[in-house]
């Protein structure tokens, strides 16, 4: 179980992300949803450590995360995240090779995924010459190859097809039958309505609401949480101009 | 530090460098300009003696005016049966912007004067060739040399023994002051060495790392690694992968002299081992030392360059720290060679500023010439120890 709590990150002056506390259980869908800048892409840093938080505690297991804890990690960052030069396969090998993988095991994993994907002609083509959807799937292939038990997606849907939606959609539901944690975030509610057992809503890098996805709805009159989403953060405006 | 990552980081990158039809293209690129630039004199031999020529020599018409006769006779003489000149001697000078001579004839004036006892002029279409130039200047010379030598009632030979160098012959007798010019000569191309590498590495390091930086793809390294691991490998493989580089060149420089060796054998007679090198044993430990201090010095450089890098945002700001680091280099590199001498004292300044890392791999080598270095040397090694072990710290 993965436990965020009283977890502040401040950049100079501006708080990033305020006090936050949340919980996420295992084997459950987590979804983080917000504005742009609510402090969604922050919360994940400080979760894998690639940046360390001001105050707070971040406990997986109840342990502190440390390097050898982050094996048990995948992420898929926002914004690519893969070197445009390196062909598919390398890229893999070295992503691969940072998680302690065996070349033979990295390869069997990704032609499994490639052909999962229907990409399998995609192995040995340069990242810069695939399409924004393409890379994206490639993005989630790399957070998967040594399988690791919880799984952050940053708007892993970003930049694709419907089709290949439903692809990835299938795939999440797959690993979380397969008793994989998996925390993502999205602005498509729908994608978050369908997916995930809890959710957590951020505006300006404080958690607004949150709870289980049935008790969220049932609290707001069995809205969709699209209109859940913007009645929350329009209150909050509110509460803040006032 | 988890040591297995950061071996596998290391691997990865150094096979990923070396793995690659560009590596094998500039090292078939570099293996036969080293092979020709090492046998290049048998090959020069060769053409000549099967006359092969490359340049297209067409004749030159020589035009001289001269009507004190200072040159001409001497110069018709000499190449006036040569089919590349053809001497002319004219009584004026025809040629001005609106009378441009052709592209195969020269204008020659000569005139003597008092002051510089011969002035000349040289009227062309465009520049001329040198070797023309030459065999006119070594004529004005030698016209020179002998009117001064009959102006002033003296002979050519007095003249000549005149104008030669006083010869004066350095006799050093210290053990290091053995081979010392050959240890001048390896200090300035070892000096060289480390700059091409520097610059190599230095550029790669900040490629590499900007590129993974700017492509936040660095955000899920740091997922595995630790920075200070992912500064360590990257450092490290690309230091690897540049000495592999200046490995293989050696050894091309090996092949290249054995086998000019064997042709020096097939035309001199002498022996193989004689003919490849006479190793003197302090030369092979002064090489070593460089050696020692190259790997240092490019180690240390790195680890600033990676560092600098991860504070930048975009490529172009990791190549302007690169061009900082390769200036401060330049002015080490200049600095050294001025001011490391067997003939220079060495003063407390330089003794102070040869204990810094990286100034060391400049100074130190060099002051090995003039046997100054023992403390220094050793206070380098300590600084070094200190460094690898506060990085692992």
């Amino acid at each position: 179980m993965l436990d965020l709590k009283n977890v502040t990150k401040e950049f100079g002056e501006n708080k990033a992300i305020d006090n936050i506390s949340f919980k996420v259980k295992d084997g459950k869908i987590f979804g983080l949803i917000g504005r742009n800048g609510a402090g969604k892409s922050t919360t994940f840093r400080v979760i894998l450590q690639i940046i360390e938080q001001t105050k707070g505690e971040v406990l997986y297991n109840n342990q502190k995360i440390t390097q050898d804890t982050l094996n048990y990690f995948g992420y898929l960052p926002e914004e690519g995240s893969l070197i445009p030069s390196y062909t598919v396969l390398e890229l893999c090998e070295y992503y691969g090779t940072l998680k302690l993988m065996e070349t033979q095991e990295i390869r069997e994993k990704l032609i499994y995924w490639l052909e999962k994907f229907n990409i399998l002609e995609y192995l040995n083509k340069k990242v810069k010459d695939l399409s924004k959807g393409n890379r994206q799937k490639i993005q989630f292939i790399v957070s998967n190859l040594h399988e690791p038990d919880f799984l952050i997606l940053d708007e892993p849907f970003s930049g694709l097809d419907p089709i290949s939606v439903e692809e990835l959609k299938k795939c999440i539901l797959e690993l979380k039958d397969q008793g994989k944690t998996i925390i993502f975030s999205s602005h498509r509610m729908d994608h978050v309505e369908e997916l995930c057992d809890e959710i957590a809503i951020l505006e300006k890098g404080k958690i607004i609401e949150k709870g289980s996805l049935k008790d969220i709805k049932k609290k707001y009159n069995n809205e969709t949480l699209n209109q859940i989403f913007i009645s929350v953060v329009g209150e909050k405006e509110k509460s803040l101009q006032s | 530090m988890n040591f297995k990552k950061v071996r596998e980081i290391i691997k990865f990158d150094v096979q990923k460098s070396i793995q690659n039809k560009w590596f094998v293209i500039l090292n078939v690129i570099l293996f036969i300009i080293i092979l020709f630039a090492t046998n290049w004199s048998n090959i020069s031999n060769y053409l000549k003696e099967h006359d092969v020529n490359f340049v297209n020599e067409e004749q030159i018409t020589i035009q001289i005016l001269d009507p004190e006769n200072l040159i001409y006779d001497s110069f018709n003489e000499k190449y006036g049966e040569s089919s590349n000149y053809k001497i002319e001697k004219v009584e004026s000078n025809p040629y001005s912007k609106e009378n441009i001579p052709d592209d195969n004839v020269i204008l020659l004036e000569v005139k003597s004067n008092s002051e510089d006892i011969i002035t000349a002029k040289l009227v062309s279409k465009e520049g001329i060739d040198n070797d023309i130039y030459d065999v006119i200047y070594d004529e004005l010379t030698e016209a020179r040399a002998n009117l001064f030598a009959a102006n002033h009632n003296i002979s050519i030979d007095e003249l000549n023994t005149l104008n030669e160098e006083v010869p004066v012959e350095r006799e050093l007798l210290g053990v290091d002051a053995e081979n010392s010019d050959t240890k001048e000569v390896i200090k300035t191309i070892s000096i060289l060495v480390v700059y091409m590498v520097l610059i190599i590495i230095l550029s790669r390091i900040a490629n590499e790392i900007a590129q993974e930086k700017v492509s936040k793809s660095i955000e899920y390294v740091l997922t595995s690694v630790t920075a200070g691991e992912y500064l360590i490998s990257k450092v490290l493989s690309v230091t690897i992968a540049t000495l592999i580089q200046v490995l293989y060149t050696f050894v091309y420089y090996i092949i290249g002299n054995c086998i000019n060796s064997l042709f020096v054998m097939q035309t001199t007679g002498a022996s193989f081992g004689s003919s490849i090198v006479n190793i003197d044993t302090s030369i092979v430990s002064y090489v070593l030392v460089m050696a020692a201090y190259l790997i240092f010095t490019v180690f240390i450089t790195a680890l600033i360059q990676a560092t600098l890098t991860s504070k930048t945002t975009s490529v172009a700001e990791a190549g302007n720290t690169t061009m900082i680091l390769l200036l401060l280099v330049v002015i080490l590199y200049l600095v050294s060679l001025s001011a490391i001498s067997p003939y220079i004292t060495v003063t407390p300044f330089m003794y102070i500023i040869s204990c810094l890392p990286i100034v060391s791999t400049f100074f130190v080598p060099a002051m090995m010439i003039i046997r100054t270095s023992n403390n220094i040397a050793n206070n380098n090694f300590i600084c070094c120890f200190n460094c690898i072990n506060s990085i692992y710290l």
